[in-house]
């Protein structure tokens, strides 16, 4: 039988140089990701890619997201050919084997068995489950999401300041990395901190995430269960361990000639150093010298004897229970007051759907809070109650809403954030700023100021003469609540002006 | 005795002519100098209204005495216009862009060895950059444009006639550049009455806050004790009226250049198209009271070319 991987290039050489240019391609979207917000492909691109986004997404809203196109093209081809995105493509694979290689080498790669391969399962039910109720604490636990809310919010402030010490070398096409003078971003330890114990976790074995947590690795191994490609060892094999001790996600297991093929790859590193060459991947069916270990088992008990080894499966009871606790977590969500309670200085950026929505469908990807030219969206911690944790809010001190701006709307992949013209946008009340005659400097001291009225885009502030002053007053009507008058306010850092949550967010939709 | 004697009225006479030679004498050397006698006693303002921006500029800046005046060969130049805010030309909230890249080209040819343009913007860099037609402009005349907008770009000086201002952070360029030329644009200001030429210095410091909690219009006149550009252009092509200083408002057609080395006379004139008299401003009066200029516009020659 022909085997279509029998060519002169190596498998395992195109898989690194995919594997490379993927995770360059995931950078360069990654620093493109600001002002002006011009390429030819879409710089949300990995998040369209990702299956679990997108099923997290789509089951939370409800309906399809036409976005999401590109993952449902990348289920049909990990349904023909296998896990192949976790080592080709997926950019937080790559980066926990770049902390492997520099840190843990020399860790032997061995099997973990206080946690099964099942674990990353039963996280997958509970993360789906959940989704159909308020808020997925999928966010958590979604490697593209994982990946680039640690690139922003962890490393971009630093690689913000590095940048600008080596001169500030302009972008292609001139523009700067970040248009604000400083980049900021709060709570950058804790993002820090959930990104260094995943990578820690590879002290142990080499892609532990992957083997046993990765919620994504659980839905794409589900769907490779039913590939073309298949791994045959040839009667070369001598069983010397090799492939074995290579095998990023441990999938020669429990012997050295058996295979998981939902735990597999295609990193083709066992294909390739293999001293007999008895490995190959190909169409056709593998001999029956492989033990059906890879088939599905979901029994009461769960494990399995195969051989003399003792092998976990997926077990009816664990997927119950990852079922039920999805259902009691999600029902606990829903009542969670502090995301009921409408704090009054959550404000969300214009277009945001109406709350609720709006944290059901926020996946915390961190693309908006990258792309936001003032740097004023930042992650709340518990403003937003614990199932808002982590999602955008603008902090006008921080950085305002830049009026002809629309970029966070144009970057959001799940459409929390739906897409808006400028001209829109301009129209869309996201608060209303507010006057503190006690602090106002004007008022309280008679002082020639306004700077508000100033800096307002919308001439939503008067003034009248009063008493020899000019003294503000917001104009309501006009007000849209971007913050500038607040991030511009001299009587700081306690503004005399501040802007203030209007309720539901979305004031009305005008006709256009 | 009789013969030393003056009758009273040769001596009048002899002292009618020592003090016209006097008057003479004073008179020659300062229209023989270049520049800084216009300060006294009468200060000269050109102003050129009609025709397109380039002739426009080029009559004017005859009548200031060219530029070579100001720009000499190897001239470091830090051209200032007004770039504060996200708006694009029409709404005239910033300078007018082919102003500032004729400006720029015109320096160049005068032999200027680099120019500068550093602003502090109100609104995000970006998009008053590109928003007001300036990143272009000065991109196709050969400045280089810097958003002065961290404290990397500023340095701290004193600022020892101040009233209200002791000491100022101020962008570094301005003590390295020969030449300092003030491009702003006029408008309608909401809290300082008008934005001219002074105001527009509010551009090349770090902290505004600073200026409005001690004392606005002190603090203008204070920070040009210490900071004088060599040469005023305001930008009457459009004008403000309304909603100033960002906008929008109602804009005015003017089509009209003001210059002059007398920055307090300049932006005295200017004032003139709101309606106002000058020394109804409070910072202009100021400044003409700490001897900076003169505010008064009765003692200002306005020059028509």
């Amino acid at each position: 039988m022909q085997h279509i991987h029998e060519v002169v290039i190596q498998m395992r050489n195109l898989r690194r140089a995919f594997q490379l240019i993927f995770f360059l391609l995931f950078i360069y979207a990654f620093l493109l990701t600001t002002y002006p917000l011009k390429s030819v492909l879409p710089h949300n691109l990995f998040f369209l890619l990702s299956p679990l986004s997108a099923a997290i997404s789509v089951i939370s809203a409800h309906r399809w997201i036409a976005a999401f196109f590109p993952a449902a093209a990348l289920v049909i081809f990990t349904i023909l050919l296998g896990r192949f995105f976790c080592s080709w493509i997926c950019p937080f694979g790559t980066m926990l084997d770049l902390v492997h290689r520099l840190f843990f080498s020399g860790a032997k790669n061995r099997e973990v068995t206080f946690i099964s391969r099942f674990t990353k399962y039963y996280i997958l039910v509970f993360v789906l489950v959940t989704s159909l109720f308020a808020v997925s604490p999928g966010y958590l636990m979604e490697p593209v999401t994982i990946a680039f809310r640690t690139m922003t919010l962890a490393f971009f402030p630093s690689i913000f300041i590095i940048w600008k010490s080596l001169g500030a070398i302009p972008l292609p096409g001139g523009f700067p990395l970040a248009p604000s003078s400083m980049v900021l971003f709060a709570g950058g330890p804790l993002f820090l901190a959930v990104f260094l114990g995943i990578a820690f976790l590879e002290s142990v074995t080499r892609r532990f995430w992957c083997r046993h947590l990765c919620p994504m690795g659980a839905l794409l191994g589900v769907c490779s269960r039913f590939t073309v490609l298949h791994k045959k060892v040839s009667d070369a094999c001598v069983e010397c361990g090799i492939c074995r001790n290579v095998c990023r996600t441990g999938a020669i297991y429990p012997g050295n000639r058996d295979f998981l093929p939902s735990e597999c790859v295609y990193c083709y590193d066992c294909k390739a150093l293999c001293p007999k060459k008895a490995i190959s991947f190909g169409l056709s069916k593998p001999a029956s010298i492989e033990p059906p270990v890879g088939r599905w088992l979901v029994m009461k008990d769960y494990r399995m004897t195969v051989g003399n080894a003792e092998v976990p499966v997926l077990s009816r009871r664990l997927l119950l229970v990852s079922l039920g606790g999805g259902v009691l977590w999600g029902l606990v969500g829903e009542a969670d007051y502090g995301s009921r309670m409408k704090y009054s200085r959550l404000i969300r950026p214009p277009g945001a759907l109406p709350e609720s929505d709006f944290t059901s469908l926020c996946l915390r990807c961190g693309e908006c809070m990258k792309v936001c030219v003032t740097n004023g969206l930042q992650p709340t911690l518990m403003e937003a109650g614990f199932s808002g944790m982590w999602t955008p809010r603008l902090v006008p001190l921080r950085g305002y809403c830049e009026e002809n701006c629309n970029l966070c709307s144009q970057v959001c992949p799940s459409g929390a954030i739906r897409p808006i013209e400028v001209k829109e946008k301009k129209r869309i009340a996201i608060g209303k700023a507010r006057i503190d005659s006690g602090k106002c400097i004007a008022w309280y001291e008679g002082l020639k100021c306004l700077v508000c009225d100033e800096h307002c885009s919308y001439r939503a502030i008067y003034w009248k003469e009063i008493r020899g002053t000019n003294r503000p007053y917001v104009d309501a009507e006009k007000c849209v609540g971007c913050g500038i008058c607040e991030n511009k306010c001299p009587t700081g850092p306690d503004p005399a002006i501040v802007v203030y949550a209007t309720g539901d967010v979305m004031k009305d939709i005008p006709q256009l | 005795m009789e013969g030393d004697a003056i009758s009273r009225r040769e001596a009048l006479k002899k002292m009618g002519q020592i003090g016209i030679a006097a008057l003479g004498a004073g008179l020659v050397p300062a229209a023989l100098t270049s520049g800084e006698a216009w300060g006294a006693p009468a200060s000269k303002v050109c102003v050129a209204t009609g025709g397109n921006m380039a002739g426009r500029l080029g009559k004017l800046l005859k009548g200031c005495g060219g530029i070579e005046r100001f720009v000499r060969k190897g001239s470091k130049v830090y051209l200032k216009p007004n770039i504060g805010w996200a708006r694009e030309p029409q709404d005239a909230a910033d300078t007018n862009p082919d102003l500032v890249e004729l400006l720029i080209r015109l320096c160049y040819k005068a032999g200027a060895k680099e120019v500068r343009i550093y602003e502090n913007t109100c609104d995000n860099y970006v998009y008053c950059f590109q928003k007001s037609g300036i990143k272009d402009a000065a991109e196709r005349a050969g400045a280089k444009l810097y958003a002065a907008d961290s404290k990397q770009y500023y340095t701290s000086i004193k600022v020892p006639q101040g009233k209200a201002l002791k000491n100022v952070d101020i962008v570094k360029y301005l003590q390295e550049a020969d030449v300092f030329i003030n491009v702003p644009i006029a408008k309608n200001h909401s809290a300082a009455r008008y934005t001219l030429g002074m105001k527009n210095m509010m551009g090349v410091i770090f902290d505004r806050g600073y200026w409005h909690k001690s004392g606005l219009d002190q603090c203008i006149a204070d920070f040009m004790t210490v900071i004088k550009p060599q040469l005023t252009i305001v930008d009457a092509t459009r004008i403000l009226m309304t909603g100033g200083p960002k906008g929008p408002g109602q804009v005015k057609e003017l089509n009209t250049l003001v210059a002059g080395t007398d920055f307090v006379a300049v932006d005295a004139y200017a004032s003139t198209f709101f309606g106002s008299k000058g020394v109804d401003v409070p910072y202009i009066r100021l400044a003409g009271d700490m001897g900076l200029g003169t505010a008064d516009l009765s003692k200002i020659k306005v020059e028509k070319v």
